[in-house]
């Protein structure tokens, strides 16, 4: 159930995938660099139609065009072709004061954090505020009232470099949200970050996407963030915008090769290679479920019905807010023709089923050809 | 002995307070118009700001027509014109025209370099919220290329030094003027070393001063 490319944002802001009021919509942007003589697609007939109040994330491998996409918002990128749409507004033309009043209305935070190294964390934020017109006297409660926001009260008057990466993170998210944006863009915003930290980031964007309405376009290649934060995905490639939908929906019935390489390197399970001679005879079979069907009854069932052994390999269960895709490695043995019915019962039951080959699996490769951008 | 102790009492300070008047004078209109030429030339360079390839390349060809010119030859060139200007080249103000003249693309290429330093993430933030082009260059820019900037001023005002001495040499004045005077024309040699312990203390104070000041605004 993954809706294709271009299906949902035509000429119009009408309708998005969730169906509220398009608050961002990309009307066939292409962006083409020439660099050297040489001409670089970045952006390929990109359509897409972000909702009010939602989190729209863009996953791909490195080199995707997911970041020159992004920055086709606040025009950082200007589209060589289409046109982006804010609030149904055409925007694509914009310059001057009127972009620089776009651009307060779309706050954008970086993988590099990207802050004045040389100014107090409390400078970084007032220099937001200067550009959005604050006068002095205001300047200083919002620079508290934004560090609360983010949870360094007391780090009003450090240097950057005396911070942590998340805490960097934060002064560059309180200054993001310095002149109250609608938008905010995340480039790779916690790919610099341990995984730890990272939860941290991604916990505060999620709550100031509730608290304050913000809609928040995010890109990154780490389907952690993906399952963890985002409504709706795109997932592109080479430029392209090759698969978009519901979250669950897409990484649980990936429709696009570039999609499903991505789900597999991130859902996958492998057994250590050096153990699979060792394993006993019998069909390797990965199994991918959604929900909550419990397998451990239908895998007793199978086995007990067909006469066959089944040996749970490895399991993994993801969830994607509130839904979970589990994946589970089994070794199904026993005679050829019990072991052929078990095999097709356990097919009828998942809406994921794959039969490995043992060789490759021994060689410790996965069996799947993945296209590496 | 007598004689260098009394050509240093009787001229020393004159000579110093000419190359200090020559050198301040040419700092000052270097750092203050090269800043500018570049900042004309950062701007019109970063497709952030307002590129303009016209501007960008005839600037740009100024500044290195100028820079180009080794500084005694500029110094020969410029005689006429000072001469226009203020009437006797050969005076203190005579070398600070000729001196400012070349400090101004130099110092440009040193600002203009330490702009360019400038992290272009960081632009990209800055840009992002929607300040004016001045506003970036006062609030992000200018914060950050401090520390080059000021190591640019103590490159700038060494190498003004030196030119100074250049300028002595056709009688204009300063430290360089006694040199040449007292130290080679007339071999009080005692002359010439003094000068030469009091540019080599005075270069090192200048750069420690400058390097003192470059770490007092990297964070």
């Amino acid at each position: 159930m993954t809706a294709t490319t271009n299906a949902t944002a035509t000429a119009t802001a009408a309708g998005t995938a969730s169906g509220g009021a398009a608050v961002i919509t990309l009307d066939h942007v292409s962006v083409t660099f020439h660099e050297r003589g040489r001409v670089i697609e970045a952006v390929k007939d990109v359509s897409l139609a972000v909702a009010e109040g939602e989190v729209y994330g863009i996953v791909g491998f490195s080199g995707a065009g997911k970041s020159t996409l992004v920055r086709t918002i606040n025009l950082l990128e200007r589209p060589t072709a289409g046109r982006v749409l804010i609030d149904g507004r055409d925007v694509t033309a914009l310059t001057g004061g009127a972009l620089r009043d776009l651009r307060k209305r779309i706050g954008f935070i970086f993988q590099g954090f990207n802050l004045i190294g040389n100014v107090t964390v409390g400078e970084n934020i007032a220099f937001a505020l200067k550009a959005g017109g604050w006068p002095k006297d205001g300047r200083k409660a919002r620079i508290g009232e934004l560090l609360r926001l983010v949870g360094l009260e007391s780090k009003e008057d450090s240097y950057p470099s005396s911070l942590s990466g998340g805490q960097q993170q934060r002064v560059s998210i309180a200054r993001a949200l310095a002149n109250k944006p609608e938008i905010l863009l995340c480039d790779e915003a916690t790919s610099a970050l341990d995984l730890e930290t990272t939860e941290e980031i991604l916990a505060l964007l999620k709550r100031i996407n509730r608290e304050l309405g913000i809609t928040i376009v995010f890109i990154t290649h780490q389907l952690d963030v993906a399952k963890t934060v985002f409504d709706h995905v795109a997932v592109m490639e080479h430029g392209r915008i090759v698969e978009q939908g519901a979250t669950f929906d897409v990484f649980a019935e990936p429709a696009h090769d570039t999609t499903r390489a991505l789900v597999e390197r991130y859902l996958g399970v492998a057994v250590p290679p050096q153990l699979v001679p060792a394993l006993p005879a019998g069909t390797i079979v990965e199994l991918r479920y959604k929900g909550d069907d419990a397998l451990e009854p239908l895998i007793s069932e199978v086995a007990r019905a067909h006469d066959v052994t089944i040996d749970v390999l490895h399991a993994n269960v993801e969830y994607f807010g509130a839904q979970a895709i589990g994946t589970l490695l089994v070794l199904v043995s026993g005679d050829d023709a019990p072991r052929a019915a078990a095999l097709a019962a356990l097919r009828a039951r998942v809406y994921g089923y794959r039969e490995l080959d043992r060789r490759a699996l021994a060689a410790g490769a996965r069996d799947d050809t993945e296209s590496e951008a | 002995m007598d004689s260098t102790w009394q050509i240093l009492h009787d001229n020393l300070g004159k000579a110093l307070a000419d190359t200090a008047y020559m050198v301040v004078v040419a700092t000052v209109i270097g750092v203050v118009l090269g800043t500018l030429i570049a900042l004309l030339l950062y701007v019109t360079e970063n497709r952030l700001f307002t590129p303009h390839a016209g501007v960008n390349t005839v600037v740009g060809f100024i500044v290195n027509a100028i820079r180009s010119l080794p500084f005694l030859i500029l110094m020969v060139v410029l005689i006429p014109l000072v001469q226009l200007l203020i009437g006797d080249p050969y005076t203190p103000t005579g070398g600070a025209i000729s001196l400012s003249i070349a400090a101004v693309p130099f110092f440009a290429r040193v600002a203009e370099s330490a702009f360019s330093e400038v992290d272009p993430g960081l632009l990209e933030a800055a840009v992002s919220t929607g300040a004016t082009i001045p506003q970036i260059i006062v609030g992000a820019v200018f914060p950050q290329a401090l520390p080059s900037f000021i190591r640019g001023v103590v490159l700038t005002v060494i190498s003004l030094i030196g030119y100074s001495a250049m300028v002595g040499t056709i009688g204009a004045g300063g430290i360089g003027d006694m040199a040449i005077q007292y130290g080679y024309n007339r071999y009080e040699t005692g002359v010439l070393v003094a000068i030469v312990v009091i540019l080599i203390a005075l270069v090192q104070v200048i750069q420690w001063v400058g390097d003192w000041a470059a770490r007092r605004v990297t964070h």
